[in-house]
C-alpha cells in the first residue's frame, strides 16, 4: 500500500512549513471558521507561522479562541518554548496543546483537538499531526487547495 | 542634534534592578511617570527542564534620575507575554507625578533606511547621559531573539551601543522615539557567554589563563567590536500603552 508521506504540498524543502499527516504543508485548515464552531487554521504569511482557531474541550466546552498565535478569549495562557513556539495551558496549568518550531522552519502542532461536540478531530504527537475528521485542507495556493478532506 | 538632546535629556533615566544585578536605560513616555525600557533589563529569563521559559521579574526596580532614585513597578501584568516576545516593559513610578518630562512616540512606519537617528542612554555604567548618533541601516522584520516563532519589526542602526544602552530610546530627526534599543547585532557576547559556560563546566573557573581569555573577549566586545545596534519598533509598547489606557 502506498502512503502519501514526506511530500511537500505547496511548500518547499528549507522553507517554512507545517507538518501535517506526514507531509509538509504551507497551510492547514480543520473545521469551518464561518460556522462559528470548531476550526483550526495554520498558515504561513511572509515566512511567519500563524495559528488561529476556535478550540473546544472533549467535554464540548469552548476552550479558547486563538488569533495569530495570541489568545484572544478563554481562560488559557501561553507559555513560551525557548527553541521557538509555545504551549497553551488551561486553568490549573493543564497543557492543552503546543506549537513547536523544529529546525527553525518546520512547525509541529502537538495535542488533541476536539470539535464542539467533543469528537476528536486531530492529534499531534512528537512526529506527526494526524487528522481523523474533516473537513480539512492540506496545502493551499491562491484559490487552489492541495489535499481536501470532506466532512 | 543638540536641541534634541537638550529637550530629551530629562526624560531619559537609568533603570537598575539590584535584585537581578541588571541595569539599563529607560525613558518616560507619559507625564504621569510611565517609563519604557527593555524587558531583559527588568526580568531574568530561566529555562525549565522541558525548555519552557519562566520569567523572574524584578521586585526592586529603581529609576535613577540624576542622583535621585525612585521606585517603580510594572504597569502591565507580569503574566502578559507580549512584553517578553517583543523585549519591552512598561513601568510606573510609585510616586504619583503629573508633570514629568517625556518623549513623544514617533512613527516607525515613516522611518526608512538612511534616516539619521540618535541613541540616548547610559552605557558601560556611566552615570552621565550619553548620546550617539547613527543612520538607519535597514528596516527589517525578523524572528525575535526571544522566540523564533514570533517576528518583530526592527531597525538596524550603525550607531554605537554597549551594555547599558538597552531600553533607551532611538530618536528620529524630530526627537521622537521610533524604537527601543534592544541589542547589538554582531556582538560577540554570545561567544563570551559560551566561553564562560565552558569554563564553568570544565571546572576551569580558577584557571587564570582561561579567565584572562574570557576577559579579553569581553573587553574586545566593548571596545573593538562596534557591531550594529538593533532597536525594536516602538509599535509594540505603544499598542500596550493604548490597550492599558496609559
Amino acid at each position: 500500500m502506498t502512503i502519501l508521506k514526506g511530500n511537500y504540498i505547496f511548500a518547499r524543502p528549507g522553507e517554512p512549513a507545517f507538518l501535517a499527516a506526514s507531509n509538509f504543508v504551507n497551510y492547514l485548515s480543520l473545521g469551518d471558521k464561518a460556522k462559528g464552531t470548531f476550526y483550526l487554521e495554520a498558515r504561513i504569511e511572509n515566512g511567519e507561522h500563524k495559528l488561529s482557531g476556535r478550540l473546544w474541550t472533549k467535554e464540548g466546552k469552548l476552550l479558547c479562541e486563538l488569533r495569530d498565535n495570541a489568545i484572544v478569549s478563554g481562560e488559557c495562557k501561553v507559555v513560551p518554548i525557548k527553541q521557538g513556539g509555545y504551549e497553551v495551558r488551561a486553568k490549573g496549568n493543564q497543557l492543552q496543546f503546543s506549537v513547536r518550531l523544529q529546525d527553525g522552519k518546520t512547525c509541529l502542532i502537538q495535542g488533541k483537538f476536539y470539535d464542539e461536540l467533543g469528537n476528536l478531530v486531530a492529534e499531534g504527537t512528537h512526529d506527526d499531526f494526524r487528522i481523523f475528521k474533516g473537513p480539512a485542507i492540506l496545502g493551499k495556493s491562491g484559490a487552489s487547495a492541495g489535499i481536501v478532506i470532506g466532512s | 542634534m543638540r536641541q534634541i538632546i537638550a529637550s530629551c535629556q530629562d526624560a531619559v533615566c537609568r533603570v537598575e534592578c539590584p535584585d537581578l544585578g541588571s541595569s539599563g536605560t529607560g525613558f518616560f513616555v507619559r507625564p504621569t511617570g510611565i517609563v519604557v525600557t527593555c524587558n531583559h533589563v527588568v526580568a531574568k529569563e530561566m529555562l525549565t527542564g522541558q525548555g519552557l521559559v519562566e520569567l523572574a521579574y524584578s521586585q526592586n526596580i529603581l529609576i535613577m534620575i540624576g542622583a535621585n532614585a525612585f521606585t517603580a513597578r510594572f504597569a502591565h501584568p507580569e503574566d502578559d507575554w507580549d512584553p517578553y516576545f517583543h523585549d519591552y516593559a512598561l513601568l510606573r513610578l510609585e510616586d504619583q507625578v503629573s508633570d514629568r518630562d517625556y518623549i513623544e512616540l514617533g512613527d516607525y512606519d515613516a522611518t526608512e533606511a538612511g534616516d539619521a537617528v540618535l541613541v540616548l542612554g547610559y552605557p558601560l555604567g556611566v552615570t552621565e547621559l550619553t548620546a550617539t548618533r547613527g543612520m538607519v541601516a535597514v528596516k527589517h522584520r525578523s524572528p525575535s531573539e526571544r522566540n523564533a516563532l514570533f517576528y518583530q519589526d526592527m531597525l538596524r542602526v550603525d550607531g554605537t551601543v554597549n551594555p547599558g544602552n538597552s531600553g533607551g530610546p532611538l530618536l528620529n530627526g524630530q526627537g521622537k522615539a521610533v524604537g527601543i534599543v534592544s541589542l547589538r547585532h554582531g556582538s560577540i557576547l554570545p561567544l563570551v557567554a559560551r566561553l564562560r559556560e565552558n569554563r564553568d563546566l570544565s571546572g576551569r573557573a580558577g584557571d587564570p589563563l582561561y579567565q584572562g581569555i574570557v576577559e579579553l573577549f569581553e573587553w574586545s566586545n566593548t571596545f573593538l567590536n562596534p557591531g550594529l545596534a538593533e532597536a525594536v519598533s516602538m509599535r509594540y509598547a505603544a499598542a500596550k500603552l493604548t490597550e492599558l489606557g496609559l
